[in-house]
């Protein structure tokens, strides 16, 4: 339980300070410099092919800097962690949810709770502005404010014995807050299925291989699902590799598919894909966990993390040119044709997840907190992995910009601009200002064995055909391309596919927890018609949002990924707004700009997209004016491209009303939680006595563990000494 | 070469929850060492099915 109790918490230990030896020096002046050179040389370079290897470079040594100075400077100064406390892991050990987990699992865990397909897809549409200032935001965002955001939360969530942020927003800001914050995670949640699921059809449409393979995961689960739970309980990991080789089989085997007579059975439109996500989407989630969700979610963590480090391990072997401006035309024209909008403020919303991603402090806030065993341990699992996925962004970029620009648009514009043949789509890349000949896009989809690569939106088969790129280029040759394609595409399928399972789950608790105040019964979650109905009703709210997606002539990701993209801002805007409300009424007042500089920004990018969304007089960007041009047009009966009838015409306009009316609520959320938080905040600072604090009260430690990846000399001997007089550790 | 695969495999079990009950039989015999201890497949059981209703979020 939390207490109430005036702020006077014993001070901890003033850490020693350790003087740098030459050694150090010499290595950190080495990174350092290895950095400038880096950065140097992308930022400068015109007109010439820039190699893969410096992006990494570049990555690496800011986060290498940033992780052992600006992050312990937080740690140190801002959080003031204290080793001697006892975490709530310690204190509520209760080998369920409270447990004391050693750091190099937990940031495992965690890595693999926040990265997911979101760090993969908003790269490769940004690779639209060129590859320089997706390269930035990634780097600076997430060394700024993403891995400031997820520590902070963190630390804070561990200090009040691991409490979500929706209570801390309520505890901290007031219910107003923390309403808002519940209708924001709902309504992210929501617009987050529905483009995952997006990202699925787009990359399964017309492609039999693709769709068999990702059809075959079903099956797989389902079999390993039974074998952990009748033949061998808690054998995850023999279950696993069985569970990897099959995944691995279904994927050949899809190859067969498509070349059999099957193949007109497994080619789905994107309509029929969308009505099978639907319905699948229903079933698993009302279904035992330990049937589908279990086994899936050990398949797609081995998968996420085996290709992640492949394709790391690749782009270094092959080490390859960028074929992307540095900034293109369309940073400063905001007539891009993957996403409207000129960079400021659009690539900060389209790349959300690996930079800043306000999910990420639901993960922060709910069961990593009550598992570290340290506190000092925030650095290396909430800046940690919030890096580690960072990284991940930056491969994705690499993946989409050592592409021909010619055929990266040719993937991504909406087919209403492109048409359905090779021949349009050369012609239409053409008149953005690119090259691609008819033979060459129909040489690269024969390439991957794929029946078109025209209009492939949504980001998973642009990556895939990068990495098939990359992958073969170090094993198998050319030979291999199509199963390096389709093994992309599945590593990227399987893990969506989970994630909707497991939110449709997250939403449908959030709507029985929320109607179980109105009606009782529907908040049990062991009573299953009150589990089917709120099932329901979740699929079907992000079942909407998928299908005008797929039907909208103008590309459903075109509208639908700025959306998604505003909505997970607006998170990170609730988690900074709370963080810098706590820093200040704890009377941390002088370092409340470490998350009040980065709300400043999140909440101006977000602030301005939303804007522009509503206001703006551009139908490319503006909802409402793109409502207005289609109704118009609508009611003198005229049908506008690329729509291609008045019911086509009906359906932008209503999609223009809906999501033009979802951008102003987002906004109007961002501006009550931080008004609220600045009064808050205000009367905080005028206050004469320090305001109570929500921490649980301090309890000593017992346990004895290093803070980071690796023990230092110092915490070699404390951990000898703490083994020998039989303490925990 | 051989720590180096014990620790491969550990990290692996760990992570994967394979060695919760390892962890389950520890803590018990520590805390109730008079009351009887679950089976494995009791174990996992309870494990997977406290899944059911408390679900945990993924991210993007």
């Amino acid at each position: 339980m939390t207490t109430t109790t005036p702020a006077s918490p014993p001070s901890p230990p003033a850490p020693a300070r350790r003087q740098l030896n030459p050694r150090s020096i010499a290595i950190w002046s080495a990174v350092a410099v290895a950095g400038a050179i880096a950065w140097g040389v992308l930022a400068l370079s015109r007109g010439e092919e820039i190699n893969a290897i410096w992006l990494v470079v570049a990555a690496i040594a800011s986060y290498a800097i940033a992780y052992r100075f600006y992050a312990r400077f937080i740690v140190r100064k801002v959080l003031k962690v204290d080793d001697t406390r006892a975490t709530p892991a310690e204190r509520l050990d209760n080998g369920i949810d409270y447990q004391p987990t050693d750091r190099r699992i937990l940031v495992g865990h965690h890595f693999a709770a926040i990265a997911g397909a979101g760090p993969l897809v908003g790269p490769v549409l940004a690779a639209q502005m060129g590859y320089l200032p997706g390269t930035m935001w990634i780097i600076f965002g997430v060394i700024f404010a993403g891995a400031v955001q997820d520590m902070v939360i963190l630390f804070f969530s561990m200090r009040r014995n691991g409490k979500s942020l929706g209570q801390m927003a309520r505890d901290e800001i007031g219910t107003v807050g923390g309403i808002a914050a519940l209708i924001a995670v709902f309504s992210i949640m929501i617009i987050l299925l529905a483009v995952l699921a997006l990202v699925v059809v787009n990359a399964l449409a017309k492609s039999p291989w693709g769709t068999f393979s990702i059809a075959m995961t079903i099956p797989i689960a389902l079999f390993m699902g039974f074998y952990l739970r009748t033949l061998r309980p808690g054998r995850v990991l023999e279950t696993t590799a069985i569970g990897v080789g099959l995944l691995l089989l279904a994927i050949v085997a899809g190859g067969w598919v498509q070349e059999s007579s099957l193949a007109d059975t497994f080619t789905l439109s994107p309509k029929a894909l969308t009505i099978g996500l639907i319905i699948y989407g229903f079933f698993a989630s009302v279904l035992p966990v330990w049937m589908l969700l279990a086994p899936r979610d050990y398949l797609s963590t081995f998968m996420k993390v085996g290709t992640i480090a492949l394709l790391a391990v690749g782009v270094i072997i092959a080490a390859p040119s960028l074929q992307t401006e540095a900034v293109t035309d369309f940073a400063s024209t905001g007539t891009g044709p993957v996403f409207s909008g000129q960079l400021f403020p659009f690539v900060f919303i389209i790349i959300a997840c690996g930079a800043l991603s306000g999910f990420h402090s639901l993960i922060s806030s709910g069961t990593t907190p009550k598992m570290i065993q340290k506190e000092s341990q925030v650095r290396l699992v909430g800046y940690g992995a919030m890096l580690m996925e960072s990284f991940v962004a930056v491969m994705a970029l690499i993946a989409a910009c050592i592409l021909e620009p010619g055929l990266y648009y040719a993937m991504n514009a909406p087919a209403g601009l492109l048409g359905s043949t090779v021949e349009s789509a050369s012609s239409a890349v053409a008149n953005l200002g690119f090259t691609i000949s008819p033979q060459d896009l129909s040489a690269a989809a024969a390439e991957v064995e794929e029946q078109t690569l025209v209009a492939r939106t949504g980001g998973a088969p642009t990556l895939a055909v990068g990495m098939s790129e990359i992958f073969s280029s170090v094993l198998g040759g050319s030979g291999l391309k199509a199963f390096w394609y389709h093994f992309a595409i599945m590593f990227e399928a399987l893990f969506i596919l989970t994630t909707v399972d497991a939110g449709t789950r997250v939403g449908r608790f959030m709507l029985q927890d929320t109607l179980g105040n109105i009606w009782k019964p529907i908040g049990r979650v062991s009573w299953k018609p009150g589990l089917w109905a709120t099932s329901a009703v979740v699929v079907l709210a992000w079942g909407y949002f998928l299908y005008t997606g797929v039907t909208n002539p103008l590309g459903g990701i075109n509208q639908l990924f700025p959306l998604f993209g505003i909505a997970n801002q607006l998170l990170a805007a609730v988690a900074l707004a709370v963080a810098t409300t706590i820093l200040v009424k704890s009377g941390r007042l002088k370092w409340a700009w470490v998350t009040a500089v980065p709300l400043a920004w999140d909440a101006t990018v977000t602030l301005t997209a939303s804007w522009q969304k509503v206001f703006s007089d551009k139908p490319a960007i503006g909802f409402f004016a793109q409502r207005d041009r289609y109704a118009d047009a609508l009611d003198r009966g005229e049908v506008l491209a690329p729509a291609k009838n008045l019911d086509d015409m009906r359906a932008v306009v209503t999609n223009s009303t809906v999501d033009g009316v979802l951008s102003a609520l987002f906004a109007i959320l961002v501006v009550i939680v931080i008004a609220n938080a600045a009064w808050v905040c205000y009367k905080a600072i005028r206050a004469r006595e320090p305001l109570p604090t929500t921490e649980a009260p301090y309890v000593k430690s017992n346990i004895v563990a290093p803070a980071g990846l690796f023990p230092t000399a110092e915490e070699k001997r404390e951990l000898a000494a703490a083994s020998s007089s039989g303490e925990r550790t | 070469m051989r720590r180096a695969l014990a620790a491969v495999r550990w990290y692996l079990r760990e992570l994967t929850g394979e060695a919760e009950y390892d962890h389950y039989v520890e803590r018990h015999r520590r805390l109730h060492p008079d009351q009887p201890l679950m089976t494995r497949r009791e174990f996992e059981h309870c494990r997977t099915d406290r899944r059911d209703e408390n679900p945990t979020a993924s991210c993007c």
